[in-house]
């Protein structure tokens, strides 16, 4: 046997050398053109705002992938025929799912394609669309003035330590979503404030209603990203931080430790539905137009369903408003808002630069609030008439007010790994596993571990 | 051989049961409800636990399967209401599949998988049942080293040659003869086409087939293929003409397991398909679920759909499959 | 098998090499030719550059230089927690579903080789589950363990095992994840078990039985002294295609929980294809893959000294 072994090794070590003909390191990443253009600023690239409309760019074709699963029919696909129609840049899309985008983006990158022009980019992944030389830098690009047009939530989502690495694609945040008839039910006059008042009023309507088989609130806290978001709006609300000044994790103590000692405190008061530890957003808001909570927190973009009779039985009963603060915090909610990149890869730079102009037009960023209550990114739209006069639900000025209290999750190039980590801590305190102020210690040096790694 | 002995037990069922139930022993004079706790001297279980053997088997296999189903059938308020079976039977989901935003990747995905499944299926095939044959037939150096390296491949993960393996997609391949740089045929790039996953899939089905079928190989007995020499005929002719014929249930079995394999898989799909042109089923369906959460009653009857060719083919082709099965394991 | 034809090998081996010998080499050579070709060409080079990286810092993201870092990769992985974890999760799942999927698919395979009217109706309908897809299957189990209305809670309420008020989360932990993931993979690979065993199962001569019922065997002693026995090369190979296949357990998990520390593939995905460290997902993957390489040489070596022995 143990000969079989040997030859069978040997054997197999001589295919691979003889068929691969040479070994080798693993390629660079990012393509050979990586690194010194990156620091030598983005106008490197040849890009010039001021020039997306030359006429050398008619008849070019782009490539555009991003979340978009309503297929060569849907609003996006019709909006982008639009865009062809004015500058005669076709657009090739590639409509995928979220979830599979991160994938699709990133095994494009590593293998150093051309093929793919435009990229969505979420806000978690900025840094390692920069760090990984993924996207161009758009910093010295889009002119500053144009930048100043856009909320400055929406832009500092886009952005890596100073580095704009995207056009502002839509605002997004989490939101405090509440049911009127079940807190009327429960004799609570006005929503909480403070996470203390939400803690106060879960425990009443959770006396008066919960003998009906509701919970006070339910959450998306399975160990998923979802969990690490409300964490860390969370954090913001308790005054924390996630990293301090030099760039060490500080979550594990002051804010960051309080806000996961609420969220334990409000599982141990059994005004949660149990449920949120397997619950994503879809979930939660399941649950909440069932009538099953009374209290949730939830991104935008819900209405339409709430106050649909075939999918909702609480017509009418749903209102926003802001998410709770504590202290000196009126408000904290986490980020989702997205931005469109462009591939440094690409061959099309000024065609795509051309595109990410049409998409932060007031054109563009109204036509997709219309047609798929997406918010724009656009200061100016907010006071806009024609935004307003598609605000069917009445809650444009609801929901604009928590884009002021938005908090980024940091975004640097850990990030995807740093929230796994963090994710698994905060499931094991909810759980009951682990004190919450162990489970933080050992997320943190976890994290810092991983910084240490990458800077060796 | 043994498949022959089965069909003709399969025939003789009928009467062999109603004989059975006047067996001898009833005739002795045993009250009769003890026949249903005494085994046959062929047999292991006595009818009455086989029956309930069998009950429990078909509830636990079906149940969840039925449940996929009616939940297809139910609105999605009575889904979240905890109603097994719907009170209302709607076919809205399959509507919104087949006609909603989304119904035309929906019909190109059931497309794209036939294609890849029915040609990872032949190009598999056609090359390993040489190579089995080989295997099992011919004496010749590093056999038994070479089986096991490809034994050795079908359990590298997948994940490992992803990369290398797209940046081959992506440049297009190359037929060549190794070492001259004769380039005999060149492809154009082949991402977002389905036959890069054809290709992907080749990696891990055809170690499989050849594995299957060299065992399957093994179980036909050299006499008969020895006496066609005596015939006259070459290797190549008693290949064909005695050994293939006699493994067609073992070269059923293999086809389908590479084609459900194909029907099947998830990462290379997610890997190297982009758009409609070459998304499969199980893209299709990971497409229900949204950034935030899953549509039930789109996956429920998506799923359902994505089922029914794989089912319907293990369904008709049954037999193949146990026979086929004999592959590995017991002896020729 | 394997070893069967490892046996005939060295019993007909002959250091005099005939003219024949010769042709049937130049034929073997011709028919794997083509096997050759292909898994060389799109198999075997991604796999040796895989290997290449597994001893490289290579990580995509963070701006470092790739660099040779020798065997650093896997020390830190041995090193690494979360690699254990994962790792002892894996194993965890993979005996006990692959241990009871032997179980059931031993006696269903018996229910079903037995004679009885309708036999063919029960062969066919215990297929289904190893024919649904795998994402679907995760997805429908994903389902059934919904809280509150998932058919699970809402059996266990129909049968009063579950008070009113009680509402489990069945997904609420990794851990506790390994048992639910177990059973769903249970429901749909037994069929194929009892698929390898049936076949098995045709070969016992039916006279044996007969035998042992005359000696007056009852049920337990037929299994013990005539059908385990005679069945053993068929358990042996289903159990090492049913090790390899539930060791590389992955689809179910990502649509149970975000959590990767609960297989050594999820774990070995997400490195590669979410932190993108592709030096130390490489070594991960090699390291993975040399296990189970060892098991099955360590089950080979079993079984030809089982063959020797008889």
């Amino acid at each position: 046997m143990t000969r079989r072994v040997t030859w069978m090794a040997a054997a197999a070590a001589g295919l691979v050398l003889t068929v691969s003909g040479c070994g080798g390191a693993p390629p660079a990443p990012g393509g050979g053109n990586s690194g010194g253009s990156q620091k030598t600023g983005a106008n490197a690239n040849g890009l010039d705002w001021n020039k997306t409309s030359d006429p050398s760019l008619k008849g070019q074709t782009i490539t555009v992938l991003w979340t978009d699963t309503n297929g060569p029919n849907g609003p996006k696909a019709k909006l982008l025929k639009q865009f062809t129609k004015e500058t005669g840049i076709k657009v090739r899309e590639l409509g995928v799912a979220y979830n599979n985008l991160y994938d699709k983006v990133m095994t494009a990158a590593m293998a150093n394609t051309s093929d793919i022009d435009v990229v969505e980019m979420d806000t978690i992944w900025a840094g390692q669309y920069y760090q990984g030389h993924i996207a161009v830098d758009l910093t010295h690009v889009i002119p500053k003035q144009v930048q100043d047009g856009f909320t400055p939530s929406s832009l500092g989502s886009v952005t890596y330590q100073g580095h704009l690495m995207a056009m502002p694609w839509y605002s997004s945040t989490k939101h405090f979503y509440w049911n009127n008839k079940l807190l009327h039910e429960a004799d609570i006059t006005h929503p909480p404030r403070t996470w203390d008042e939400f803690r106060q009023d879960s425990l009443i309507i959770q006396k008066k209603l919960g003998p009906k088989g509701i919970y006070a609130s339910g959450w998306s806290w399975k160990q998923a990203e979802s969990l690490t978001c409300d964490y860390v709006g969370m954090v913001g609300a308790f005054g924390g931080q996630f990293f301090d000044k030099n760039g060490h994790p500080a979550f594990d103590k002051g804010g960051g430790l309080k806000a996961l000692q609420f969220m334990v405190q409000l599982m141990k008061d059994k005004t949660v539905d149990p449920a949120s530890l397997q619950w994503t957003e879809q979930d939660v808001l399941n649950a909440f137009e069932a009538g099953k909570i009374a209290m949730m927190s939830n991104w935008e973009g819900v209405f339409p369903q709430v106050n649909d009779p075939s999918q909702s039985k609480i017509v009418g009963q749903a209102d926003v408003g802001l998410l709770p603060g504590e202290g000196n915090v009126v408000s904290a909610s986490c980020t989702g808002s997205e931005g469109v990149a462009i591939m440094q890869n690409s061959k099309h730079k000024e065609a795509a630069l051309a595109f990410l102009k049409w998409i932060g037009s007031r054109e563009y960023q109204l036509a997709e609030f219309q047609q798929e209550g997406q918010y724009p990114s656009l200061k100016s739209l907010y006071n806009d008439p024609a935004l307003k006069k598609a605000d069917t639900s009445h809650t444009l000025a609801k929901i604009q007010a928590q884009f002021q209290y938005g908090i980024n999750r940091p975004n640097a190039p850990g990030y995807v790994n740093w929230s796994d980590t963090l994710a698994s801590a905060l499931h094991s305190a909810l759980s009951g596993q682990m004190a919450p102020d162990k489970a933080l210690q050992k997320a943190a040096a976890k994290i810092e571990q991983a910084i240490q790694n990458e800077n060796s | 051989m043994l498949r022959q002995r089965d069909r003709a037990l399969d025939g003789a069922r009928a009467t062999t049961a109603g004989e059975d139930a006047r067996g001898p022993r009833a005739r002795k004079g045993y009250p009769v409800w003890r026949k249903w706790f005494r085994a046959r001297s062929t047999d292991l279980f006595p009818p009455f636990y086989l029956w309930v053997g069998l009950i429990l088997l078909t509830v636990f296999t079906l149940a969840p399967f039925v449940y996929l189903f009616t939940s297809s059938l139910s609105e999605k308020q009575e889904l979240l209401s905890g109603h097994l079976v719907p009170h209302r039977v709607t076919l809205d989901n399959y509507v919104r599949l087949f006609t909603g935003a989304g119904a035309g990747d929906f019909i190109h995905a059931i497309r794209n998988s036939v294609t890849v499944a029915v040609w990872t299926t032949v190009f598999s095939m056609v090359i390993g049942v040489f190579a089995a044959y080989a295997f099992a037939r011919i004496r010749f150096p590093l056999r038994m080293t070479s089986l096991f390296a490809v034994l050795a491949m079908q359990i590298l993960p997948s994940i490992s040659i992803l990369v290398p393996m797209y940046v081959m997609m992506r440049n297009g391949v190359q037929i060549d003869l190794p070492f001259t740089g004769v380039v005999l045929y060149q492809s154009p790039p082949l991402l977002d086409t389905v036959w890069a996953l054809v290709i992907a899939y080749t990696t891990f089905s055809l170690p499989f087939v050849i594995w299957l079928l060299a065992g399957y190989f093994q179980t036909i007995p050299l006499e008969l293929e020895e006496a066609s020499y005596v015939d006259g005929c070459n290797r190549l002719r008693a290949m064909f003409q005695v050994v293939l014929p006699l493994s067609l249930p073992g070269i059923a079995a293999t086809a389908i397991f590479t084609l459900l394999g194909a029907w099947d898989e998830f990462m290379f799909a997610n890997a190297f398909t982009q758009t409609y042109a070459s998304k499969t089923l199980p893209i299709a369906i990971s497409e229900f679920i949204g950034k935030h959460g899953m549509d039930w009653g789109l996956m429920t009857a998506g799923g359902f759909i994505a089922s029914l060719p794989p089912v319907a083919i293990s369904l008709l082709l049954y037999r193949y499959i146990v026979s086929g099965m004999t592959a590995g394991g017991v002896k020729g | 098998m394997a070893a069967q034809m490892a046996t005939r090998t060295n019993q007909k081996h002959r250091f005099t090499i005939t003219r024949r010998q010769w042709r049937d080499w130049g034929l073997a050579a011709l028919f794997l030719l083509p096997t050759v070709y292909v898994l060389a060409k799109i198999f075997v080079v991604p796999i040796y550059e895989s290997a290449v990286w597994s001893f490289y810092h290579y990580n995509l993201l963070d701006g470092t230089p790739t660099r040779f870092i020798g065997l650093r990769n896997y020390q830190e992985i041995l090193a690494s927690s979360d690699f254990w974890v994962a790792f002892d999760r894996t194993v965890y799942f993979t005996v006990v579903s692959v241990a009871a999927e032997l179980v059931f698919g031993f006696f269903s395979a018996l229910l079903l080789h037995q004679m009885f009217p309708g036999r063919t109706f029960f062969r066919a309908i215990i297929i289904i589950p190893w024919a649904l897809l795998t994402l679907v299957n995760g997805l429908l189990w994903d389902w059934i363990y919904q809280p509150g209305f998932g058919a699970l809670s809402v059996i266990l309420h129909g049968l009063h095992i579950l008070g009113p008020h009680q509402d489990p989360v069945w997904l609420g932990s990794s851990a506790g994840i390994m048992n639910f993931v177990a059973v769903a993979d249970i429901w749909k690979m037994t069929p194929f078990m009892t698929l390898i065993l049936l076949a098995g199962l045709q070969s016992i001569p039916g006279e044996l039985y007969e035998s042992a019922m005359m000696d007056g065997a009852g049920f337990w002693k037929k299994l013990r002294y005539v059908t385990i026995p005679q069945l053993m090369p068929s358990i042996l190979v289903a159990l090492v295609l049913r090790l390899m296949g539930a060791f590389r357990v992955y689809d179910i998990l990502t649509v149970f929980t975000g959590d990767p520390t609960t297989s050594v593939s999820y774990l070995t995905f997400n490195y590669a294809f979410r932190y993108f460290y592709l030096g130390k997902a490489s070594a991960m993957a090699w390291f993975s893959t040399l296990f189970i390489l060892a098991l099955i040489v360590v089950y080979i070596w079993a079984l030809k000294r089982n063959a020797d022995a008889q």
